[in-house]
């Protein structure tokens, strides 16, 4: 009896001895297994980061027709990405990082230069406010908006002219109104203001489905909040940190990335009706247009909105590169644009009378203008720039002192 | 996602049971409600379309086992006017006009992989009355027509390949297992990480799909590496999928046929015919080309009949004018071979063996290649202004392609034909430390001391890789396995927010 349990104490001990060593043998073959392929994976990583950096796509808008021939072009698309470093600003959220090309080049407060503008003690101050559009997305620093203002402007005043740039991209028409509210606050007050606001404002009410932020809301906010960066344990930290890790996240990131287009949120997905959204957009922007003109009173200087023609408005006659630009409209965003133009155009009378609309100003044009839904080549920008100085010229700046009462001058215009 | 692989463990459960099963009419319906409920998933009235097909099919093989001619037209044609109903009838519908008929003709869902299991139905009917293919009972024919793991897109199987594998008694095999899994991780692999790789690209928008879709004024040199980089991706899409196919198959211990066999190393256009596609390529060669040969014996109607069946080889993957013309193209080919051919024998050229080989590689590569323009174009007029520029000698003076496409498509068709070419050279050596090993003739040391060692090391390497290959490969798909699970899962569960759409301004 007690060597038959002996016996069996021996089996047993004998299977688990062999289970250890299965066990033992599959474990320190899955840590030399997983050493090996880290190993590859960590030689792979450092490979990649030494290959040049691929990962940002051409924009799809330098392959613009418009820009075949010209010597500038891929420089300034270069440039044009290099230059899209955001920094934190002050109230306004984002302003551009300083940079120095030679088609783009942005000062150390985050403005584009404009070229020829002569700013100085006694010259004719114009600040021109707007979003992408108006810093000059599609056009080097001599092409801008504010650029051919600039040029116009200084043909037709008999003072020297500075155009100041406060264009940033996706702007809206209040973070425009905290720029100006921040130079009269440092002292900087404008002969003129002009505006070339209303696109950021749909946009960002288009992105969010509400008009009291700015666009891209969601996103800083979850980064200010940390919400992006959920905590993990430290296992798995201790596993993202490895090559192997990385390299297989990478590659899973980019085959999800280039499967589909991730579904954009909306006003649409987040059930927000369009009607309501529309008026608040109108609301708000009408209202900052208020606020502009108690401004200018104060201060005494002049302002003109701007309200940015589209691709889908006005009657000109689209090339083909236009159409395809026309068609790729996100629907959601065009029925939301076509509902605030329309409450706009009814509405602005009774609040804000220095608005201008572009929407017709490219009728009778039939070369190509359209970047894409908003904006415009060089061709355009100039288009935009002379109707701009027209409109300051016919409205000739309010004759208005720092208080409010008429100055007397007899105005800054060449007299022919 | 999750319910598709609930889909499949239900299968697989329902598979794994069958194969316990000790009576065969029980075995076979268990199989048979397996793929039944696979395909279910795709629509209740897809499957009805499957057990109709089947049941008639069945009938009509009863009828065509007379061997009376008309009852094969019968069954051909029924065959073949239903699938050209679903196939060809909504585009040409939808060509019409009329609002009427397009809505009629949107309306029209094709069922889930009917091109596959209609021409399984196809040669069933041709083999039984040419030959005796063996008698199946319904269940077995209903388990032919549907069996899942090829239901969808083939390969097209012949009844006397798979009945008697329904038949016999399963035996678990490890090797088989072995096999299977191996055919599986490859297929996955090239399906889910090669081919979506050479679609997206390496970075976003430079890949095979916006080279195609969101270019245009395309440079000869674009033309050409669009054109490698479609066929390539295709190859690892259908070749990757068919593995997975067999793979699965084999680890339950059924044999389906192979279906590529490295068609990129082909010297002639016949011998890429014979390589791709496999399983349709010799359908349309047994099924439609012999027996139009067979018709008359002249030299040009061989050609004919070459270029028939290559159009409706071109014709069976839809209803497009470019793939009518990719397939007329491909026919041309194989009549320019044999014409090239005839004329090398009358002129009797003579060409070093290396150099030719190296030649006739080069040319079938770049001829099958540019075919894939025609089979990808998404239209008649993009096809002509691609045509145009890969014909055009100036056109090659500028690229519109990004340079990462260039690089990612360079690398891939290279990391290809170095695997390739890298197997077969370690197999070649395995085989030769084997021999070496077994009569001692040579050095099999783990460190080379000669140059004349390197093939005896590298091969005892590769053989006692391939020896305990589970014990490194489990733990290695292992971990593999859990990172990609653990990065899918971390950048799915990021926060949703409003995508960051400022840098569209």
């Amino acid at each position: 009896m007690h060597r038959s349990v002996s016996k069996e104490d021996t089996t047993r001990r004998g299977t688990l001895a062999r289970c250890y060593k299965v066990i033992a043998i599959v474990l320190l073959n899955a840590a030399i297994v997983t050493a090996c392929l880290n190993a590859v994976a960590a030689a792979v990583v450092l490979l990649l980061r030494l290959s040049p950096d691929t990962s940002e796509p051409p924009d799809a808008r330098s392959r613009s027709s418009y820009y075949a021939g010209k010597a500038w072009a891929s420089q300034y698309w270069k440039e044009f990405a290099e230059s899209r470093r955001e920094q934190y600003h002050a109230f306004t959220v984002w302003r551009r990082a300083p940079f120095k090309g030679e088609t783009v080049n942005i000062d150390a407060r985050g403005i584009r230069v404009t070229p020829g503008a002569a700013c100085g003690p006694g010259s004719f101050t114009v600040f021109v406010f707007g979003s992408s559009h108006m810093w000059g997305t599609g056009a080097p620093d001599w092409a801008t908006i504010p650029a051919y203002l600039q040029e116009r402007l200084a043909g037709l005043i008999s003072r020297p002219v500075c155009v100041v740039n406060f264009g940033q991209s996706g702007y809206t028409s209040t973070q425009s109104l905290i720029t100006l509210t921040l130079e009269l606050q440092a002292g900087h007050r404008p002969d003129v203001a002009v505006f070339l606001d209303g696109a950021g404002d749909i946009y960002a009410a288009y992105q969010s489905g509400r008009v009291d932020v700015h666009m891209n809301f969601e996103t800083t906010s979850a980064r200010m909040e940390r919400r992006d960066l959920p905590t993990r344990p430290l296992i798995v930290q201790t596993i993202e940190a490895t090559s192997l890790f990385r390299l297989v996240s990478d590659q899973i990131g980019r085959l999800s990335a280039g499967t589909a287009d991730p579904e954009l949120v909306t006003y649409e997905s987040l059930k927000v009706d369009r009607g309501p959204l529309a008026t608040a957009v109108v609301d708000a922007f009408l209202g900052n247009c208020k606020m502009v003109d108690a401004l200018a009173k104060q201060y005494g200087f002049a302002y003109y909105y701007f309200w940015p023609p589209h691709i889908s408005k006005g009657s000109k006659t689209l090339t083909d590169e236009e159409q395809t630009e026309k068609a790729a409209v996100a629907p959601a965003f065009q029925r939301l644009l076509d509902t605030t133009y329309q409450a706009v155009e009814t509405r602005h009378s009774g609040t804000c009378r220095s608005i201008f609309f572009l929407d017709h100003l490219f009728d009778r044009e039939t070369s190509l203008i359209w970047l894409d839904d908003v904006h415009t080549t060089p061709v355009g920008n100039r288009m935009i720039a002379e109707k701009m100085a027209q409109v300051v010229q016919d409205h000739e700046p309010p004759r208005v002192g720092r208080s409010g009462e008429d100055d007397g001058s007899a105005g800054p215009w060449r007299i022919p | 996602m999750i319910s598709t692989i609930v889909l499949i463990v239900v299968v697989l459960a329902l598979w794994a049971g069958a194969w316990q099963i000790e009576s065969l009419r029980g075995r076979q319906l268990l199989l048979l409600l397996g793929s039944y409920v696979f395909y279910f998933w795709f629509g209740g009235t897809m499957l009805a379309m499957l057990v109709a097909s089947s049941l008639v099919n069945f009938r009509l093989g009863r009828l065509v086992r007379t061997l009376r001619l008309e009852f094969l037209w019968l069954a051909v044609g029924l065959n073949i006017v239903l699938i050209a109903a679903f196939k060809y009838l909504p585009p040409i519908l939808d060509a019409a006009g009329s609002p009427s008929q397009a809505d009629l003709a949107r309306r029209i869902v094709i069922p889930v992989g009917m091109s596959f299991w209609t021409f399984q139905a196809l040669s069933y009917h041709i083999d039984t009355y040419l030959e005796d293919v063996g008698q199946p009972s319904l269940l077995e024919f209903c388990l032919y027509m549907a069996f899942w793991p090829t239901v969808i897109s083939g390969p097209v199987c012949r009844l006397p390949e798979m009945l008697p594998q329904f038949r016999r008694t399963p035996q678990f095999s490890r090797q088989d297992l072995s096999d299977g899994v191996l055919q599986i991780i490859q297929g996955v692999c090239m399906k889910f990480y090669l081919a979506q790789l050479l679609a997206s690209g390496w970075s976003r928008g430079a890949g095979v799909t916006a080279g195609f879709d969101a270019t245009v004024g395309w440079g000869g040199l674009d033309v050409w590496l669009l054109a490698v980089g479609y066929g390539f991706q295709l190859f690892f899409d259908f070749a990757g999928y068919s593995l997975m196919v067999i793979g699965v198959a084999r680890v339950f211990g059924i044999r389906l046929p192979q279906n590529f066999n490295r068609p990129y190393l082909s010297l002639t256009p016949a011998i890429f015919w014979t390589r791709w596609h496999m399983s349709l390529s010799f359908w349309i060669r047994d099924y439609v080309f012999r027996p139009l040969s067979a018709m008359r014996r002249d030299k040009w109607w061989l050609y004919v009949s070459l270029l028939i069946a290559m159009t409706l080889f071109g014709l069976w993957h839809g209803a497009r004018w470019t793939f009518m013309l990719w397939g007329i193209y491909q026919g041309l080919l194989l009549v320019g071979h044999r014409m090239g051919q005839r004329a090398k024998k009358w002129a009797s050229i003579q060409v070093p063996p290396a150099l030719g080989a190296c030649l006739a590689w080069a040319t079938t590569f770049a001829f099958v290649s540019l075919g894939y323009v025609f089979f990808r174009a998404s239209s008649l007029a993009q096809l002509g202004t691609m045509l145009e520029a890969a014909l055009t000698p100036s056109s090659y003076r500028h690229v519109v392609l990004p340079q990462a496409y260039y690089q990612l498509t360079i690398t891939v068709v290279a990391g290809y034909f170095l695997v390739a070419g890298g197997s077969a050279l370690l197999r070649s050596w395995r085989a030769r430390y084997r021999a070496a090993d077994k009569s001692r003739v040579a050095s099999t040391s783990l460190i080379p001391l000669t140059w004349a060692d390197v093939p005896y090391t590298a091969g005892a390497t590769v053989d006692f890789l391939a020896t305990s290959l589970w014990w490194w490969l489990a733990p290695a798909l292992v971990t593999l396995g859990g990172l990609a699970a653990l990065a899918t899962y971390i950048q799915s569960a990021r926060i949703a927010t409003t995508p960051f759409i400022y840098t569209l301004f």
